[in-house]
């Protein structure tokens, strides 16, 4: 009788696990879809993207992104910054640098002022249609909002940010940590993750670099629980360099890029929608879910 | 009485765009674009309104600098067409018809202020 009950219970959690799956991979598929220009950005309206590189195309993947937030039931608000160019010399000739960083808050279910930041950037290089690099960054973390809304209990807020100008030196991050640093805000940790749609090899592993060495334990904890391999690196070559300049306590999530185990297409025309692993995408997903879930539990908080 | 022709309007109109520029970047806290415009604005404008000799000499000036500036511009765009490889992509984006529009235009404002300074 008891094996009976484990047996069916497995093949319950089995069931639920792989409709869990699904959704995930559904919901993604199609923010990848409407972002890469493979479905209309929005629903009769017409629009394909095939880039998100210029002003416009940027603009309305802000707009698509915002809305997507606030309909998953998440305050949200675009972060508007005008700055100077790289060389002083250049604002004699150009307009200012502007762009938009676009960002959802979940609140913790306790009081607390406390924000883990996770996000990942929306633009893609000219001439790139930006699938891997980085609708997949935009698509994980959106799905990982979209579950840790579902908690029932979360000790810390969290903030979704989607990033502008990444491929321009990471403007759009920098000016969004110098604004987390100039208002005050308490930041438990800030996780960002670039390139996670290919896996040639199929272990699954995964690269973190220049983790704070409490999230490198937490990350290293649930690869293990999920066996997903991980290789920690250094420097930082995305993102995470400008909160790492704030110092923020900082990851970054990608695949195998120092490994070579990483798109061929990267800032081409073939980085494609049809080029994206789902399945290894589903599978970091549920790698920064956990983390995600461990935090808003207040487990390993330091 | 000082009269006013269509090449006096011309050298105010030269100073718009340069002067606008300044102010929008005065707005996001860069005061080095309004102090470039601001020198060269009052210099021209003190010029101008002293002797003859000098108001011409500050007109050619101010035109050669117009012409520069618009070869320069110019120069940047062909320069970015031919290999953008590692320019900014917001760069790139501003290379539009606008910008082409704005060069043409202290091209020619350069040109004919060199031609007719003494008609001013």
């Amino acid at each position: 009788m008891r094996s009976i009950l484990i047996f069916i219970s497995c093949c319950v959690s089995f069931g639920l696990s792989a409709q869990h799956t699904t959704e995930v991979e559904a919901l993604q598929k199609d923010m990848l879809a409407r972002l890469t220009g493979q479905k209309e950005l929005f629903a009769g309206k017409n629009i394909y993207l095939h880039q998100r590189s210029k002003s416009f195309e940027r603009e309305l993947s802000a707009t698509f992104l915002f809305e997507s937030l606030l309909r998953s039931g998440l305050k949200s608000g675009k972060h508007h910054y005008r700055k100077s160019n790289k060389y002083i010399f250049l604002d004699l000739i150009f307009k200012p640098v502007k762009g938009v960083n676009v960002y959802g808050i979940l609140p913790a279910t306790v009081p607390t002022e406390e924000y883990v930041i996770f996000g990942a950037h929306y633009d893609s290089e000219p001439g790139s249609p930006g699938a891997i690099d980085n609708a997949t960054g935009v698509a994980l973390n959106y799905a990982v909002i979209r579950q840790l809304s579902k908690l029932k209990e979360r000790k810390v807020n969290f903030m979704v940010v989607f990033f502008d100008q990444e491929e321009d030196d990471e403007i759009g991050s920098r000016e969004f940590a110098k604004k987390l640093k100039e208002d005050g805000k308490i930041v438990h940790s800030v996780h960002t993750s670039d390139l996670v749609g290919w896996d040639e090899n199929g272990n699954r592993a995964v690269e973190l670099q220049s983790p704070a060495p409490f999230l490198e334990k937490l990350y290293r904890t649930e690869a293990a629980a999920l066996g997903i391999p991980v290789h920690i690196t250094k420097g930082a070559s995305s993102d995470n360099r400008s909160f790492l300049a704030e110092g923020f306590p900082t990851i970054a999530i990608s695949e195998e890029f120092f490994k070579d185990d990483s798109t061929p297409y990267i800032h081409t025309a073939e980085d494609t929608y049809s080029t994206v692993d789902f399945g290894y995408l589903a599978s970091v997903t549920e790698l920064v879910y956990r983390v995600m879930k461990k935090i808003a539990a207040d487990e390993n908080r330091e | 009485m000082r009269t006013e022709n269509k090449y006096h309007y011309l050298l105010y109109i030269s100073f718009i765009p340069i002067v606008i520029n300044g102010f929008i970047y005065l707005i996001i806290g860069s005061f080095f674009p309004l102090l470039v415009a601001l020198i060269l604005t009052l210099t021209l404008m003190y010029s101008v309104n002293d002797n003859l000799k000098w108001k011409f000499r500050a007109v050619k000036y101010w035109g050669i600098l117009l012409l520069l500036y618009s070869l320069l511009r110019i120069c940047l765009s062909v320069l970015i067409l031919i290999d953008g490889s590692g320019v900014e992509a917001y760069i790139k984006d501003q290379l539009n018809s606008w910008f082409h529009i704005q060069t043409l235009f202290f091209l020619i404002c350069g040109w004919v202020l060199v031609k007719k300074r003494r008609m001013l």
